[in-house]
């Protein structure tokens, strides 16, 4: 199959416009928009986002995320400790969903987005419809890790009557957003077509 | 032979294909990463003005009704969504309440905006700089509003409070219910595509890979 770089051509990230590949620096006739073949070091920026995450994802871990106070008792719970406590409580659906949606996702899509920089690095010679649907679940389940964060907003809120029972936000929630952040930024910054450049380089 | 008709190309895997014009309701599909390239609807501009008004107008009571009444030993607290923003911001937790007004309040609010504003000025047939600036936030803000992980947070607050006292679904519950169909319709249904066409129509006539 042939490729748009392949016939010297070059999609508009913006408007999908494709036009001729400018010599040097040119910008897309219809939006203005700074032409490029692929997202300029795409490789680099997404390790850059990757390894951050990776550092914030401890204290997000280690550190607690909210305080439940009934009548002036109660732990901070971390993300892990409050799955647990929702679990003891019986509610176990729920803490499978909070289990998947603030540790399993943001975990698995780390690993994912590294495979996928490995796979184009070392050319690995993985399915590449394979590694197109993986990017796509990775931009997809991105933003349920925010359920947490969400949750928190309304519970503060929502559990607000002083002495008798107050909800209270703790610093590993703020380190937990920058994850969420991070992932979502390194997701947005990889670009799928390099794993598909690596067929166009396995057939010449 | 490549220039004789139109080409596009697809975002995820760069594959050369020649362009079709697709009826309303068909869907095209890469056929090399299965991606989809395009899925025009019918009358997308009046859909995109249904949508993001009806949005927009339920937006307020879904931002400042409550969401849910917790009480508990007679005591009330009320939870909307603004307040819950609020809150976090006077806890000293700036950046996290940042994000959360950002992902629930602002950017489903600027998307519905934005998409109100390219009908308006596509109908209104003004395909220049200023329509190009909106189309291009739109569609990178678009992943930023996560209005349907903020409706399971809700419900896993209200799960986890059910024990402790008594959890009343308020009125912004069900505006918030009714605006977060309209506006994942509008993001769904809305398609850029035919709005660029036309600008690139109005731009004197460009051409798909027209040579510069």
């Amino acid at each position: 199959m042939k490729t748009a770089r392949a016939e010297g051509l070059v999609l508009c990230r913006d408007c999908h416009l494709l036009v001729k590949a400018p010599r040097g620096r040119g910008v897309c006739p219809r939006c203005g928009a700074a032409l490029h073949a692929r997202i300029p070091d795409s490789v680099a920026r997404t390790w850059a986002f990757v390894i951050t995450a990776w550092i914030a994802l401890f204290p997000a871990n280690i550190y607690p995320i909210m305080t439940v106070i009934y009548f002036g008792e109660g732990e901070p719970d971390t993300i892990i400790s409050g799955v647990i406590q929702l679990a003891e409580e019986g509610m176990v659906p729920i803490a499978i969903l909070v289990f998947v949606a603030s540790i399993v996702v943001p975990i698995l899509k780390l690993l994912g987005i590294m495979l996928l920089l490995f796979t184009v690095h070392f050319k690995w010679s993985l399915s590449k419809t394979e590694c197109t649907v993986l990017y796509r679940i990775i931009e997809v389940v991105g933003a349920w890790s925010m359920l947490d964060l969400f949750m928190i907003s309304i519970l503060v809120t929502m559990v607000d009557l002083g002495t008798v029972a107050q909800v209270t936000a703790g610093p590993g929630a703020t380190a937990f957003a920058t994850v969420v952040v991070l992932t979502m930024f390194a997701a947005m910054s990889f670009d799928p077509r390099l794993v598909w450049d690596l067929q166009e380089e396995s057939n010449d | 032979m490549l220039y004789g008709q139109p080409h596009i190309a697809c975002h995820e895997c760069d594959a050369l294909l020649a362009d079709v014009a697709l009826p309303a309701g068909k869907k095209l599909v890469c056929p090399r990463c299965n991606c989809t390239l395009r899925k025009p609807v019918r009358d997308p501009v009046n859909r995109g003005l249904a949508l993001s008004l009806t949005s927009l107008t339920l937006m307020v009571p879904a931002f400042f009704m409550p969401i849910m009444t917790f009480n508990m030993l007679g005591l009330d607290t009320v939870d909307t969504m603004v307040k819950g923003v609020l809150h976090l911001f006077q806890a000293g937790f700036w950046w996290m309440a940042l994000l959360v007004l950002f992902c629930s309040i602002l950017a489903p609010m600027l998307e519905n905006l934005l998409v109100l504003l390219i009908c308006l000025l596509s109908q209104a047939r003004r395909y220049g700089g200023l329509l190009i600036t909106l189309l291009k936030i739109q569609s990178r803000i678009r992943r930023w509003a996560m209005l349907e992980v903020y409706m399971l947070g809700i419900l896993v607050a209200y799960v986890k409070m059910i024990d402790s006292g008594q959890v009343h679904m308020g009125i912004g519950m069900i505006c918030f219910t009714g605006m977060l169909l309209a506006t994942t319709l509008n993001t769904v249904m809305f398609d850029t595509h035919s709005i660029w066409e036309n600008v690139g129509r109005y731009r004197g006539g460009l051409h798909e890979n027209r040579p510069r």
